[in-house]
This record gives C-alpha cells, structure tokens and sequence, in this order.
C-alpha cells in the first residue's frame, strides 16, 4: 500500500487528477478494499500533503487541488460504498469549519456507510439552527461533529449545548473528532461530546460500542461486504 | 459549416456572454450606485470581496508557466494593489464585513485556485471576465466620486484601472487571449459564464443591506488570509493589531523581506493569535508551536513568535483580559524555554556577536536584527526546523545581499555555534 499511496501523491502533486484515479482504480482492481484505500492511501496522503504545505514545499493552491481532487475520486468510490447492509442506525454528520477541512468528516460518515449505517452529511459551515433541524428531521442515533481548526472548538461546544437542550426526544449521542481532539485528550468531554475518535475506522467502533453499553442492538453489525 | 468556428475567442466570449453583462447592469448594487445611493458598507464590501478574488487570480497567474499565462500577466496590471491601496484608505470608516459576501469571495477564490491547475480554458474564461470589469469600472468611476466624494480621488485606484491606457490595454489582452488554442474556446466560454454567474451572487449579497450577517472577518484585515477567526472584542483585535505593529517595527526584516503582504498577514495572524486565547492552555501551546514551525518554514525564526506573543500580552495588560493575557504570556515563555533549551543565553550572545561582526551583516545596515534571526534560525534548526536557515540563506543569495563565500562564512559561525553545543549532526544552512 505505501506504494500505491505514493503513487496517488506523486498523481497528484502532478495536478493530474485522472493519473491518481488511475491509481486508485488499478489498486481496486487488484483486490485492495475500499476501507484500505481510505486508510492506507486518501489519509495518509492528505496528512502528507498538509506537511508539505506545512514545509512551505507546496502551494495552497496545490493543496486545494489534492484536497478536491480526492474527493472527487471518493464520490466516485460510491456505488462500492452504498452497498453494504443496513444495521437501522442513522449518523449525522456536519463540519464546523469551511470546506476544505470538510474531507476528514466525508471519510468518518463514508466508514459509517459502509458499516451499514444511514448517514446523511450535512457538509462544512454547518451552523446550530441548520443542525437542529436535521436532527429533528433525522432523529439520528448519533451527531459526529468535525472540528479540524481549534478556533472552531468554542463553536461547537455551543453547537452540542444546542443539541442537549433542543433535541431530547429522542437524544442522539454526541461524537467528536478533529485535530484539536488529538492535541488534548480531554477536550472532548469539556465540551460536553459523548465520544470522540482518532480516525474513522475507530469512529465506527467506538460509536457502536457506545450504543451497544447504552442497551441499544446493533443489528446485521460488521456485515458489509467491504468489512 | 459551423460558422462559430470561425470567430476568435474574444468574440465568442463577448457574444456568448453578452446577456451576463447586461445582467450585470441591471443588478441592485449597479443601480444603487448609478443613482448615488450606495452604501459605504456595500462598496468597501465589494472592494474587500474582489481583493479576495483577484489575489486568487493573480497568485494563479504568477505560479502559472504557460506561455499564453505568461504573456497575459507580462500585460496585466496588479489591480490586487490598486484594491489594497483603497481598502488602506478606506480601513479608517471601520466598516464591518457583509459575511455573505466575504463567504462568496471566498467560494470564487477557491474555485480559481482549483481551475487554473485542472482546466486552463476555464481559466481562461476567468481572466476575460475579472479583467474585462476595467472597462466597466471605467463606466462607472464617475459614480464612486458622486456617491462617495472622497478626498482627492483617493479610494478609487480600483475603479481607474488602467485609467486612459485602458482600450489599449483591453486591445493587447485580446490578442493575446485570442493565441489560445482552439480545443481551449468551450472551457473558456463555461469559465466566463461560471465567473459572471459567481459575481452576479456576490454582488446580490452586496445590496440591498440586511442588517444581519455583519460581523469582522480576517479578509478585512488581509484579502490573503483565508476565512480564520479573529477576536469578537474590540479591545483583544485592537491590542492584537497594536502589538503586530509593534513587533514589526522592532524587526526591520519582516518590512525588508515581506513588504506590504507582509504587513497584512502581521495584523491577521496577530488577530488570529490573540482570538487563541479563550481556548485552554493546552491546546494555545500546541497551536502556538505549529504556526510556530509554519511561520519557520517561511523564514521567520520562532524567536519572532516568541515576540509577538509577549507584545500581545503586554497590550493586554490592564484591559481587563487578565486570562488572555496570561496565556498568552505563557505561551511566549514555553517558546522562550524551547529555544534556550537548544540555544542557551552565552551561547546565543557569542553567536549573535560573530555574526553580527562578519562584514556580510555588519554592513546591513537596514538589518540590525539580521544576527539575531539568523541566531533564532540555528535555534530552530536544533529543534527539528531546517527550512527556517535554507530560508534565510535563499533569500540573502537571492536578493544579492551575500555573495556564496559570504554565506559561507555565516555557515561557519553557525558550525562553530554547533559544536559549541555539542551534539552537532549537521552544520551550517543551505
């Protein structure tokens, strides 16, 4: 896999979009699963381009390329992801930040779907008013809110104070996840989230876990046909 | 035959969009400001909203190596700085941002940075339209002044362009646009209609006025800085900004290096620092220490972090934000101990005095602070940072400031500052 995800990068860094689906194509094909793809290629190379950028190696531009060009070639992945079997638990999913922070959350909701939850991702810039409403329409079993930039911490301590005091009935649990998370392991709970998560791959597992200590059953679990 | 084949691109463009022109014309900001009944509010957005935009476009076209780019750019005027240079005369009405508007900016501007790497026709069609509005700028210079009358013209570089070279000008850009390959003309022509579809929503966001969604983002203080959080509080945004002036006069580098985009970032980023400081110290620290390294990598030592922090603090002493200013100086002091621990105070004064004794810096006379950021780079080097001393070396070659043998001689302080320290792996920059 380090040589497909370098092979994505060097695609990329190239400003040649068709070169990195090309990449991601043959791995499919060669019978590499969608959750690896994401794992072993999308993630670490965001994380490596963001270094780059970090480095001053990369221009914004070129990072904003990287950023939408994977997530161009994800929507693509969508028929594969769609097909997994449904367990009847909902996530909502929304961004605090703009859109282009917004690719960690489409990974995080795109696991869930593939773990055969409903998922419905609201995007970037979602503000309380917008998210209340989703959960009143949704009545999801959980809320994950995304947080890349620490500045938008405060907001979405305000966000889940919203939801704890508007949506009761029923109340969906609360779950976090972003690289202020990762810097202060017990930023989470002071801003009042249920869980939060690493990457996507815990985010599943964690969030399940969660349900399942609350009494809920998590039916047709783990059957996916990319588990 | 299809005779559309026949024409230039410019003549497709025109004709192709003719109808978004017109539409253009008959929006409410148009109107308001034909009849002299714009707002200030609305004009100083559109102003900050096209500095967005055309620092996009223009950033574009200077990584850009196409010939055609080349050339257009070779032609092209920075209206980047014309709309700077108003917005700097404008800064003083203190005019809060129309959010809507900054949000679309924002929208156009990523969408630029994206098409001139994927689709160069719709580029293309980018630049036909934003360079086009010199001409209906022209159009309409006559009403900025009766509906503003500001002093002496002042506030109004943006809308005379090219001022009476325009038709000329407008004449060499469309020779040369019309070099574009042929297989280029249909993104050309989605681009131009994508760029007056954008402006179009821009400007309904401009005028009419609602009262809500107002507010202070950073493109006010810096078009370049993205969509960060700055302070709600006045007195934290203005403490932030006297402090960034502060530690911009006390290092003449960032002028000499960075100039007036410089300046701006100093007030953005000092903005951004200070809206840090309602958050815990755990996560201050860890988002000092990455703009820390990201600022390093862009050749401006820690130590000038370090500075800015305890500048901030100190304006905000006595303004009642005793928290912020706390953490902020904690902040300052956690960098502080960083660098000593990997340049300790006799090491970094013996530094400082060699290099500031060798002739390459001591005949800077503009950079008296030139030893002790090269001083802060060697630090940083330490500490895992490389890209700050490559940084600084590029530049003083580049800019003629040393020559090789020079910057070989600032190499070999540093080595010797190395191995002072001990445990020196590697010595010296680029």
């Amino acid at each position: 896999m380090p040589r497909v995800a370098e092979a994505y990068l060097h695609a990329l860094l190239a400003a040649d979009r068709e070169g990195a689906r090309q990449v991601v194509q043959a791995a499919l094909q060669s019978g590499v699963s969608v959750r690896d793809i994401y794992l072993e290629v999308f993630q670490p190379v965001q994380r490596e381009v963001g270094r780059l950028w970090l480095l001053n190696r990369v221009t914004v531009a070129m990072e904003h390329f990287c950023t939408a060009a994977t997530q161009t070639i994800m929507t693509e992945l969508y028929p594969r992801i769609l097909s997994a079997r449904r367990i009847q638990k909902t996530l909502l999913a929304a961004c605090v930040g703009p859109e282009l922070h917004e690719i960690g959350m489409r990974m995080v909701a795109d696991f869930f779907e593939m773990g055969g939850w409903d998922t419905y991702f609201l995007g970037s810039g979602v503000g309380a008013d917008r998210l209340l409403a989703a959960i009143r329409f949704r009545k999801p079993d959980l809320v994950a809110i995304s947080v890349t930039m620490t500045y938008y911490v405060a907001q979405a301590k305000e966000q889940i104070g919203c939801i704890r005091r508007e949506a009761r009935n029923p109340a969906p649990a609360i779950m976090v996840g972003g690289l202020p998370f990762l810097a202060d392991a017990e930023l989470w709970r002071s801003i009042g989230a249920d869980l939060w998560s690493p990457d996507a791959r815990h985010a599943v597992e964690s969030a399940s876990a969660w349900l399942l200590g609350k009494g809920q059953t998590m039916s047709g679990e783990g059957t996916g046909r990319h588990g | 035959m299809d005779q559309s084949n026949a024409l230039s691109l410019m003549e497709k463009l025109r004709s192709g969009t003719w109808h978004r022109h017109k539409a253009m014309e008959r929006l409410p900001f148009v109107t308001a400001l034909v009849e002299g009944r714009l707002p200030l509010d609305s004009y100083v957005g559109q102003l900050r909203g096209l500095a967005v935009i055309f620092s996009a476009m223009e950033q574009a076209l200077a990584d850009s190596t196409s010939p055609l780019l080349v050339r257009l750019r070779s032609i092209m005027k920075s209206r980047f700085q014309l709309l700077c240079e108003d917005l700097a005369f404008l800064a003083s009405k203190c005019v809060p941002d129309i959010l809507p508007a900054v949000r679309l900016s924002l929208e156009i501007a990523a969408e630029i940075r994206k098409v001139v790497l994927v689709s160069p026709g719709e580029f293309l069609g980018f630049i036909y339209v934003l360079e086009g509005t010199t001409r209906g700028n022209r159009v309409h210079l006559s009403d900025i002044k009766d509906c503003f009358h500001f002093p002496e013209e002042q506030g109004t570089a943006f809308y005379a362009g090219y001022g009476e070279r325009t038709r000329i000008h407008w004449e060499e850009f469309s020779f040369i646009l019309n070099q574009a390959n042929r297989e280029l003309h249909p993104a050309a022509m989605q681009g131009a209609e994508k760029m007056y579809e954008a402006l179009e929503r821009f400007h309904f966001a401009l005028f009419p006025l609602t009262d809500s969604a107002r507010g202070l983002t950073a493109t006010a203080l810096n078009p370049e800085a993205g969509d960060h959080p700055v302070p709600r509080d006045a007195v934290i945004l203005e403490a932030a900004l006297r402090a960034a002036r502060r530690c911009w006069d006390e290092f003449p580098y960032f002028a000499i290096r960075y100039g007036s985009r410089g300046r701006r970032f100093a007030d953005s980023d000092a903005a951004w620092l200070a809206s840090l400081s309602d958050l815990s110290a755990r996560v201050i620290a860890d988002q000092v220490l990455w703009f820390g390294r990201v600022l390093s990598c862009r050749g401006m030592p820690t130590l000038l972090l370090e500075r800015q922090l305890e500048l901030l603090a100190d304006e905000l002493a006595g303004k009642g934000k005793a928290g912020a200013e706390e953490a902020l100086f904690q902040a300052a002091a956690d960098l502080r101990k960083a660098r000593e621990q990997w340049m300790p105070p006799d090491c970094w004064a013996r530094t400082r005095k060699r290099l500031a004794e060798l002739p390459v810096l001591s005949r800077a006379a503009d950079l008296p602070d030139l030893p002790s950021i090269f001083s802060a780079a060697l630090a940083d080097q330490r500490a895992g940072i490389p890209e700050c001393l490559h940084s600084l070396m590029n530049w003083l070659r580049k800019t003629g400031r040393a020559a090789d043998e020079e910057l070989d001689g600032i190499r070999a302080v540093l080595a010797a500052a190395y191995r002072a320290q001990g445990d020196g792996k590697e010595e010296g920059g680029a």
